[in-house]
């Protein structure tokens, strides 16, 4: 086989020939070059003007945009009664606003009638509001989600939904002067709501950090959490059933008597928690706008003085016992009426009683004996004793409002021995109606004073704690106190044959409550003009009592203000003293001693 | 029959050459530890990239379950409220009524004593 060989032979590699560059191809690689120089050269503008030029004020924009803390509101603290129903509590609630320039020109009207049919709220402030050049308004506040849900269900053009809270009162009108109000900045107005606001309200808190235009934190980048501390929760020491038992009593007396007003305080005289409240009129604070300012504003049983009357003589006959210079046997005399100072001062019928001692004093009422009973006593010792059971101060008690009373002390500048005198069947001296309470929660007490109190425990995340009763002073002994009680217990059976008498037909004078011994002073108080001198037509008729008087739970207070059927008021007073006091004592399991019932009595 | 025995060397020395060009090729002197770091780069830009969705979808959870805290926060809250309209003496008072009971005459209580039981009060 034959090999033939091959010799590579090197072939020239042919000649590349580049095309000539032509005048029109060189001149659009310049124009390219050109465009791509303006355009990094606008590039570069732009990019100098944001990052140097307007780079702080960009910059801060963006910080705020992204950077601005989200506040997180604390849930203001809720207020339940001592058997733990809310009284007052936070709901949110949605209210409607509206972006003006999203809602359509042509369907204003429709709409602003749309919104007031569903709402309630009248059509022309809805249009106006809508017709506004503002970028934001809110057209109701506050809306029942049934509203809510109709509106929402519309789907109308730049209207908007938005959560809001709303502080809330389920009980309504019950022991709506006792918890109080916010206005509409959230802020307390009066009651617990006021005295307690700081508590309440809590602390705002706050997320640090950068959030997405929906204010949502992004995760990537560094937050930090600063959680808000919810307000406390109150529990106070007022009773459900007392209170209503209270309420339901004095609204029924102001509604039989056509009168001005009324209070009821019932209070336990051992700790001083006051365990019912209430004044005519009531008010709910889920509208305290539609009442004037001195319902929603004032708590009558803190916030308004007036003359005790009679009432006060128990304190009279605490005061003279307390300066040694009088003792139960004492004895004035009462002609009906006596001469002092150039003025006639007079028992209220005028009638004589003879002599007295102070039990008699206090059985009858008697202003003469009173009167002469201070004057044994002396101004400096009474003064003292007065002193010395708050009038003239503020009790301390934990609600906004309260008034001082007006005590014209011996030595001061209002003083005149024809005040010191009338003072003994209080007159000339004003009080509240809580004073008076606490005055004689220390007689029931064997002499201690407490302090009044509505707010029994206070609850911090998770942890409560119990508010103590707090003494503020003896200013009688026990003997005192007990002497005085049994002096109450006869005038309390002198009067319950207006509770008894056309139910029996035996007017003599018998147990009020029969199967309990229980105290009460009655009293007719004048009420003073503004002109001088007192209102010829009507009084404030109260009743202030202990029950019962050997073992102390309750200190009742009745007032009634210008009943128009019974111009004494005691006659009105009584027997809502008596419907309390024995409910009461059916409530609290309290067995009645089947010895203390009168003929006739159930 | 014609055989191109010559081919077969050349072709070997060919592949060798480039083999040997390749390797040249391959060994980029410094180049090659930039192109490494850029790889160091990339890995840890796509685990940096893998992480951060991750947080995202975590971050897009998270906002979920804080809008459904917010709902149930409101349902709880409406619940509260209904119970505490259900809790007025009122409603107590009418419910007590409509099943029959009412309040006691003074005669038809009867009390009990226990001796040396505690106050539940105190």
């Amino acid at each position: 086989m034959g090999a033939t060989t091959r010799r590579a032979t090197s072939t020239p590699a042919p000649a590349v020939t580049t095309p000539p560059v032509g005048r029109l191809a060189r001149w659009r690689l310049q124009a390219l070059l050109i465009v791509c120089f303006i355009i990094t050269l606008i590039v570069i503008m732009r990019l100098v003007d944001l990052q140097v030029v307007r780079s702080f004020d960009l910059a801060r924009k963006a910080r705020l945009e992204i950077e601005t803390p989200v506040l997180l509101a604390p849930r203001r603290g809720q207020i339940t009664d001592a058997r733990g129903t809310v009284l007052a509590m936070d709901v949110e609630r949605q209210s409607l606003f509206a972006v003006p320039p999203q809602v359509p020109a042509a369907r204003k009207a429709e709409i602003a009638l749309m919104i007031a049919g569903i709402t309630g709220a009248p059509a022309e402030p809805i249009l106006s509001a809508l017709r506004s050049d503002r970028q934001w308004v809110r057209l109701a506040r506050w809306l029942e989600p049934e509203q809510a849900e109709q509106i929402a269900q519309l789907d109308l053009p730049g209207l908007w939904l938005v959560y809001e809270p709303m502080r809330f009162y389920p009980q309504a009108t019950t022991a709506g002067q006792v918890v109080g109000a916010l206005n509409l900045n959230g802020e307390g107005i009066s009651g617990i709501e006021a005295y307690y606001d700081a508590l309440l309200r809590g602390t705002e808190g706050r997320v640090e950090g950068e959030f997405d235009p929906d204010r949502n934190p992004i995760a990537t980048s560094l937050s930090r959490t600063l959680p808000p501390q919810d307000g406390a929760d109150l529990q106070l020491t007022i009773d459900p059933f007392i209170q209503q038992l209270a309420e339901r009593e004095l609204k029924q007396a102001v509604e039989e008597q056509n009168a001005d007003g009324g209070t009821i305080i019932v209070l336990d005289p051992r700790t001083g928690a006051i365990l019912a409240m209430a004044s005519w009129p009531f008010f709910d604070p889920n509208r305290w706008q539609e009442y004037p300012p001195e319902v929603y504003g004032r708590n009558p049983a803190i916030g308004t003085v007036y003359e005790p009357g009679s009432t006060f003589k128990m304190f009279t006959a605490a005061a003279a016992l307390s300066s040694g210079a009088v003792t139960t046997a004492t004895t004035v005399d009462d002609p009906g009426w006596v001469v002092r100072f150039g003025r006639t001062l007079r028992n209220f019928d005028g009638a004589p009683h003879g002599p007295l001692t102070l039990a008699g004093m206090i059985y009858y009422s008697s202003n003469v004996a009173a009167l002469q009973f201070n004057e044994l006593t002396g101004p400096e010792a009474f003064y003292r004793a007065i002193t010395r059971f708050g009038f003239g101060q503020p009790t301390g008690v934990d609600l906004s409002g309260e008034e001082s009373g007006i005590v014209n002390f011996y030595g001061g500048v209002g003083y005149n021995p024809l005040t010191f005198l009338v003072n003994a069947y209080g007159q000339a001296i004003s009080v509240t109606p809580l004073q008076l309470v606490q005055a004689a929660a220390a007689i029931a007490n064997d002499g201690v004073m407490m302090q009044p109190y509505v707010v029994q425990q206070i609850c911090r995340a998770q942890e409560c704690e119990r508010v103590q009763p707090r003494e503020v002073g003896r200013p009688i002994t026990p003997d005192v106190a007990r002497a005085v009680r049994e002096m109450l217990v006869e005038a309390a059976n002198h009067y319950a044959p207006v509770v008894w008498g056309p139910r029996t037909g035996n007017w003599s004078d018998q147990w009020l409550v029969p199967g309990y011994r229980v105290g009460a002073k009655t009293g007719t108080a004048s009420i003073p003009l503004p002109g001088g001198g007192y209102d010829p037509a009507y009084t404030i008729g109260s009743v202030l009592g202990i029950a019962p008087v050997d073992n102390p739970r309750f200190v009742v207070l009745v007032k009634i203000d210008r009943p128009k059927k019974d111009t004494l008021g005691v006659l009105t007073a009584i027997p809502v003293y008596y419907n309390v006091v024995d409910q009461l004592f059916r409530y609290a399991h309290l067995p009645p001693d089947r010895a203390l019932v009168s003929p006739g009595q159930p | 029959m014609a055989v191109r025995s010559e081919q077969i060397p050349a072709q070997v020395g060919r592949v060798q050459l480039r083999r040997i060009d390749l390797s040249r090729y391959l060994k980029l002197d410094g180049a090659r530890y930039m192109l490494l770091l850029a790889l160091i780069f990339c890995l840890l830009s796509l685990v940096t990239l893998v992480q951060t969705g991750l947080v995202a979808r975590m971050n897009y959870e998270l906002v979920e379950l804080r809008q459904q805290q917010v709902q149930l926060n409101r349902h709880y809250s409406h619940l509260h409220e209904q119970l505490a309209r259900a809790q007025s003496f009122e409603m107590r008072l009418k419910r007590a009524t409509e099943l029959g009971f009412r309040q006691p005459s003074p005669d038809q209580i009867r009390y009990v004593r226990i001796p040396d039981l505690p106050d539940i009060e105190e």
